[in-house]
């Protein structure tokens, strides 16, 4: 059963379909509600498809850290997600500090004894707000869930990048050969050695040269 | 053997110490690679400290000690065995129809802030609530004689943001660390009215945080880490050092920022507003020099009887837990070798140095003034 569905075309604004009643005690039976605060709609659904699979759970997305206390106070999570280098996690920190210490206490992390899992979630970057009062065991597979999307969101982004400069690599170096085809009246294949063997010779990556080639060409004509 | 240390760090002036080790080779000089890594929130810095990403790190002074009070989401003893920097916030306010107050008068200061705060507190963002801005801004207000909650509330957001929020009205007012300031005046967005310095001469701001178990298993390679911030810290004292030391943190990968508006701080000649007026402060911030590396065990009383009751902490308990903090064992012990000066005691009297005290001619070690505002003293027994 899911209470609420994610629109992840429009991650901007906050939603939710709980009925809020301020005195909500944590009961076993409910499921547990996450709010997932990420800016970032693909990693955000990438989340929230890994914790469906998971289990049972409520889940809120907030693209838009604007009104986070007011939010928050709607929403009254037991686990939120947030990415450990956001910038506004200091901010996130005072507010939730401020939205009920005494009686919800929240803290970060589910176990500090458990020390692998905590430096796991570190690395993968995900940082976790769990209000105090909740079983170890409810909370474990969230992060877990949250690590291993974290990862393979982390993943995507370097396959992407690797994707791009490798294009654009191919770009430049297809223009330097086609200058030095032009201006020294080569083939395609001479063209491309004398690329390698200036790169060989200077220590350098042909895309380097073919960048510096395709500068100064620039530059001269 | 080089040893590697993983060290993150805040884009801020008072960063120096750690990039000038690193830059010019006093870390090396010690066997250690320093790989600094710049970090977006002072939270980050705490998380990857605790769970041993960072071996070392860039810390507001209180945090090691709110840290090993268990406040602020993660549990962990933290200790300071060395003092970073002294001063450098700086208070901006909005730009607004009203006189600022006169520069650096705290007088002026508390009566315009009391007079702002007539229709309820006036918002001021500071980088972080375990942070000198706040104890520095509670410890003004408390001893004016107002109640701090009722005239000032607090809004976070890191340094290099806060620029932003001052702007987009979400506050009346930040109190923020050098070079942030400046941006603020160079945008005209802000005028500032008072550098902590005015409050508290000598307040220790910025310390090197390491874990004490990982300062226990690792006793020799923490000394050599405080001896190559230690030279640091000498060679940025040196007159010649500025123009090199603010190309240095300009670089995108440290402060990244213009040197002239780095060059402010330091110099003690910063610009007020928008207008161009100028205010001298020496004290504006200092990074350099012999005195400012001690990690007073009185400094670390004074925060922690100050910030008890705020962070809902036994004030004795606090106190305990900061003597325990700051090391100043640690710090005599790594610098015995480098023959450098070292006060007698552990602790001094807060407030009682109106002017530099030479304590050492021949070694040319001498105490900065560390008067507070209102004259008053801090007797940490």
């Amino acid at each position: 059963m899911l209470q609420s569905t994610v629109p992840l075309q429009c991650p901007s604004y906050l939603f939710t379909h709980k009925s809020s009643t301020n005195k909500r005690k944590i009961s076993v039976t409910e499921p547990l509600h996450i709010v997932v605060i990420d800016p970032d709609k693909e990693r955000a659904f990438l989340i929230v498809d890994g914790l469906r699979e998971t289990m049972d759970y409520k889940i809120s997305v907030i693209g838009e850290t604007l009104g986070l206390a007011r939010k928050l106070r709607d929403l009254e999570p037991d686990i939120i997600l947030i990415d450990l280098e956001d910038p506004s996690r200091d901010s996130f920190e005072q507010v939730i500090t401020a939205l009920g210490p005494s009686e919800r206490p929240v803290a970060m992390f589910v176990d500090q004894t458990d020390d692998k899992m905590m430096r796991a979630a570190i690395d993968a970057g995900v940082s976790a707000y769990v209000v105090n009062g909740l079983r170890k065991d409810r909370i474990k597979p969230v992060l877990e869930t949250a690590i291993a999307r974290f990862h393979s969101f982390g993943r995507m982004k370097a396959e992407l990048e690797a994707t791009k400069t490798a294009l654009a690599e191919r770009k430049t170096i297809d223009r330097a050969k086609g200058l030095l085809m032009k201006a020294r009246g080569l083939s395609e294949e001479e063209a491309y050695a004398v690329l390698r063997k200036t790169a060989m010779d200077q220590g350098r990556r042909v895309s380097e040269v073919a960048d510096g080639l395709v500068t100064a060409a620039g530059l001269l004509l | 053997m080089t040893t590697l240390l993983n060290c993150g760090f805040i884009p801020l002036t008072d960063a120096a110490p750690l990039i000038v080790a690193h830059e010019l080779g006093f870390a090396e000089e010690e066997n250690i690679a320093l790989n600094l890594k710049r970090e977006n929130s002072w939270s980050s810095i705490r998380d990857k400290l605790a769970f041993g990403v960072y071996d070392a790190a860039h810390m507001l002074a209180p945090m090691p000690i709110a840290m090993s009070l268990g406040k602020g989401q993660v549990n962990s003893k933290i200790i300071a065995p060395m003092v970073l920097s002294m001063n450098g916030d700086s208070f901006v306010f909005k730009t607004n129809d009203e006189i600022a107050p006169r520069f650096n008068d705290t007088a002026a200061f508390i009566q315009y802030l009391v007079r702002q705060a007539t229709n309820g507190p006036v918002r001021i963002g500071v980088p972080f609530m375990h942070s000198m801005h706040v104890a520095l801004l509670r410890f003004l207000i408390r001893q004016s004689g107002f109640n701090p909650a009722e005239i000032v509330d607090f809004s976070v957001a890191p340094p290099f943001v806060l620029a932003e929020v001052l702007k987009s009205g979400e506050v009346d007012g930040v109190f923020v660390g050098a070079p942030w300031a400046a941006q603020i005046t160079d945008l005209g967005t802000g005028t500032l009215a008072l550098n902590g310095s005015a409050i508290w001469a000598a307040a220790p701001e910025k310390v090197l945080g390491v874990r004490q178990e990982w300062g226990e298993r690792n006793e020799l390679i923490l000394h050599r880490l405080i001896r190559a911030i230690y030279r640091a810290q000498l060679w940025i004292e040196r007159p010649n050092s500025q123009d090199t030391l603010c190309e240095i943190l300009a670089r995108s990968k440290y402060v990244g920022i213009q040197s002239d508006l780095i060059q402010q701080a330091f110099s003690g000649q910063m610009v007020l507003d928008a207008k161009g007026r100028v205010g001298h402060d020496p004290l504006a911030l200092r990074i350099g020099g012999t005195d400012v590396g001690f990690p007073w065990l009185s400094t670390a009383i004074w925060i922690a009887k100050n910030e008890a009751p705020a962070w809902g902490v036994d004030e004795k308990w606090a106190i305990e837990t900061a003597k325990n903090c700051f090391r100043p064992d640690i710090y005599r012990n790594a610098l015995m070798s480098a023959n450098s000066p070292m006060p007698d005691g552990n602790c001094k009297v807060e407030g009682s140095l109106n002017e530099r005290q030479t304590i050492n001619a021949a070694q040319d070690y001498y105490l900065g003034p560390d008067r507070f505002f209102d004259g008053s003293v801090f007797d940490p027994n």
